[in-house]
């Protein structure tokens, strides 16, 4: 087993229009943890708190083994990184990645800073003052300063959620290539689920102040623990209905529209069924495998969501296909299909 | 609005340049008028020192922290501009005259009536609102995140102040410090009641325009204005080369 890298126990902090309930969690020592939730759902404070920006209320937090109730921000051994970079104005990029190692007293300041410049390939900006930099350019100078003292944690708070598509996906590989090269152990906290599922090797879903479910990113996106989460992390397929007959694990649901066949260990009473729409396959004629359930439909509309197109049934499903499906089946309004999905790919809850 | 400023000095500069010439040189070459002039540029200067110094802590205290009776701090550091400044020399000069609570305390080596100290202390009762309130503004504009992530890099409280507040709401502070000396320069009332004497250029000019009438009280103005004038102007472009290079 792992050891700690953070440990939050019980945690409460209000702020007002932003609070924390009850929060607990535990992050593994240099593994990537996400944080993921909607806007609003108190993440930039729970990383706050963790800095020590702001009291907690309640609850209590471990830094590497270390209670840091009485240590202040400047002793708690972490690098910060702001969704809108907060690099000083007044210094240039050099003094800016220099800052905490002088703050720190760590001999030789400037050859430690262009180590990490040259890292992550900033070293053409040294001199330029942060109004100078583009987005991807000062959070890479952002990351750089926060990482430069080698900090036990690094919180990264949205980095990417102000970068235009292009240089995000960048900013994503770098934060990624570095912690595969210095393994901090770093806390990210996200609203989008594919930065999520791109970078997380545990992620945790907050909602209205609350951690509502953690674990391994597959676990979370494939078997969200409640209706809430699921909804947010893309299960855009959430069907009521009845166990109408189980056995051998298998049990037969009618959700009105259909019937549907899903493994589980339910085997009566009301239920929902949460079914991703990239688990949905369409065809213009019933697959044959017997572990596919098979559902007759119309197509409702087509939509061009960039890389794939969502296709809405007359059943209630929605699914994502590619463009070549589109032309192949020629998807349009009213034909008929037929989608087809695993017994495995359906997640029965009893319902709520 | 500009011309209703502008006219004014305009008139005074026309009038006693082209019609009255040697009257300026006169005063130019009094000792008394160049002695008050001086007097009211360096005694309003450690004015506005005394009010950078002690303000701005309370200043960042006001832009930063909540605290029970903030608001009424705040309206009590406004009150010397709504307060009639013959007024304020009458209260200041009820505590700092020698039988005062203050100047009663220190009179045997230390006054307050008709000296620099007092002169100073009108100064500094009239032109403090200026300087905190321009130096609330500008620590208001400085993000507090950039003091989180100051702190997280491992500087404390105290030096994040230093390397981060203070250089990013430097041009507040540069501008609040020469409102409030060029505020303290222009003091009459208060600055007469507390200290008639040694006399500020303010009460020079008041005096002669009593005695003699305008005539006999412009040229002195004249110059008074003229060191404002180049004064300000030369803070004013230091303060805009100041920050140039990162703004």
């Amino acid at each position: 087993m792992k050891p700690t890298g953070v440990k939050i126990e019980n945690l409460g902090k209000d702020l007002g229009e932003f609070k924390i309930k009850n929060a607990s969690l535990e992050v593994d020592e240099r593994d990537y943890f996400m944080v993921l939730g909607p806007t609003g759902a108190g993440k930039t404070v729970l990383l706050e708190t963790i800095a020590g920006i702001h009291p907690p209320d309640e609850g209590k937090i471990t830094i590497a083994g270390r209670d840091v109730k009485d240590v202040p921000p400047e002793n708690r051994d972490i690098g910060f990184v702001y969704q809108d970079y907060m690099l000083f104005p007044h210094l240039t990029a050099l003094q800016n990645v220099m800052y905490g190692l002088e703050a720190r007293n760590v001999p030789d300041p400037e050859d430690k800073a262009r180590e990490v410049i040259e890292l992550l390939d900033l070293t053409h900006l040294v001199s330029r003052y942060p109004r100078t930099l583009s987005g991807g350019e000062s959070q890479k100078v952002a990351v750089a300063r926060a990482i430069a003292y080698r900090p036990k944690l690094l919180l990264l708070d949205e980095p990417t959620a102000a970068l235009d598509p292009r240089t995000r996906e960048k900013v994503r590989a770098e934060l990624a290539k570095l912690h595969s090269e210095l393994k901090v152990t770093t806390m990210h906290v996200t609203h989008d689920q594919s930065e999520a599922k791109i970078l997380g090797d545990t992620v945790a879903v907050m909602m209205e102040g609350e951690i509502k479910q953690v674990g391994t990113v597959k676990g979370v996106f494939n078997r969200p623990s409640n209706e809430a989460v699921a909804d947010f992390v893309g299960v855009e397929n959430i069907l009521r209905g009845q166990v109408k007959n189980y056995s051998g694990d298998i049990a037969t649901i009618d959700t009105g529209n259909f019937e549907l066949k899903a493994i589980t260990g339910i085997k009566e009473g009301r239920v929902n069924v949460y079914l991703r729409p990239e688990d949905i396959f369409i065809s213009d004629r019933p697959q044959k495998t017997s572990a596919r359930n098979n559902v007759k439909g119309r197509v409702e509309s087509v939509t061009h969501l960039g890389h794939v197109y969502r296709v809405r049934v007359d059943t209630g499903l929605s699914c994502f296909v590619t463009k070549q499906s589109v032309e192949e089946f020629s998807l349009e309004k009213d034909k008929e299909i037929y989608t087809s999905f695993k017994a495995t790919a359906a997640q029965v809850k009893p319902a709520q | 609005m500009v011309l209703f400023i502008g006219a004014p000095i305009a008139n005074l500069y026309g009038v006693q340049l082209f019609r009255d010439f040697s009257g300026l040189i006169r005063a130019a070459t009094d000792p008394a008028v160049y002695q008050s002039i001086w007097l009211s540029v360096y005694s309003s200067a450690i004015a506005a020192f005394i009010a950078f110094f002690f303000g701005t802590p309370l200043a960042y205290i006001l832009a930063r922290k909540e605290f029970p009776g903030k608001s009424f701090v705040a309206r009590v550091i406004d009150l010397p501009m709504v307060i009639p400044h013959i007024a304020a020399g009458i209260m200041l000069y009820g505590i700092f005259n020698r039988s005062g609570m203050v100047g009663g305390l220190v009179n045997e080596f230390f006054l307050f009536e008709d000296a620099l100290a007092g002169i100073v202390v009108a100064m500094l009762f009239v032109s403090l609102p200026f300087f905190v309130n321009s130096a609330r503004e500008g620590f208001e504009s400085v993000d507090p995140r950039l003091e989180h992530v100051s702190r997280t890099l491992g500087q404390t409280p105290w030096r994040t102040f230093f390397r981060v507040s203070f250089p990013l709401a430097s041009s507040h502070l540069l501008t609040g410090a020469i409102l409030s000396w060029a505020r303290g320069i222009s003091e009459y009332a208060a600055v007469a009641i507390i200290a008639y004497y040694p006399k500020t250029a303010p009460v020079l000019i008041r005096d002669r325009f009593t005695a003699y009438g305008l005539t006999s009280s412009r040229p002195a103005t004249l110059l008074l204005v003229t060191i404002c004038l180049i004064t300000f102007i030369l803070l004013w472009s230091f303060a805009k080369t100041h920050e140039a290079d990162w703004r």
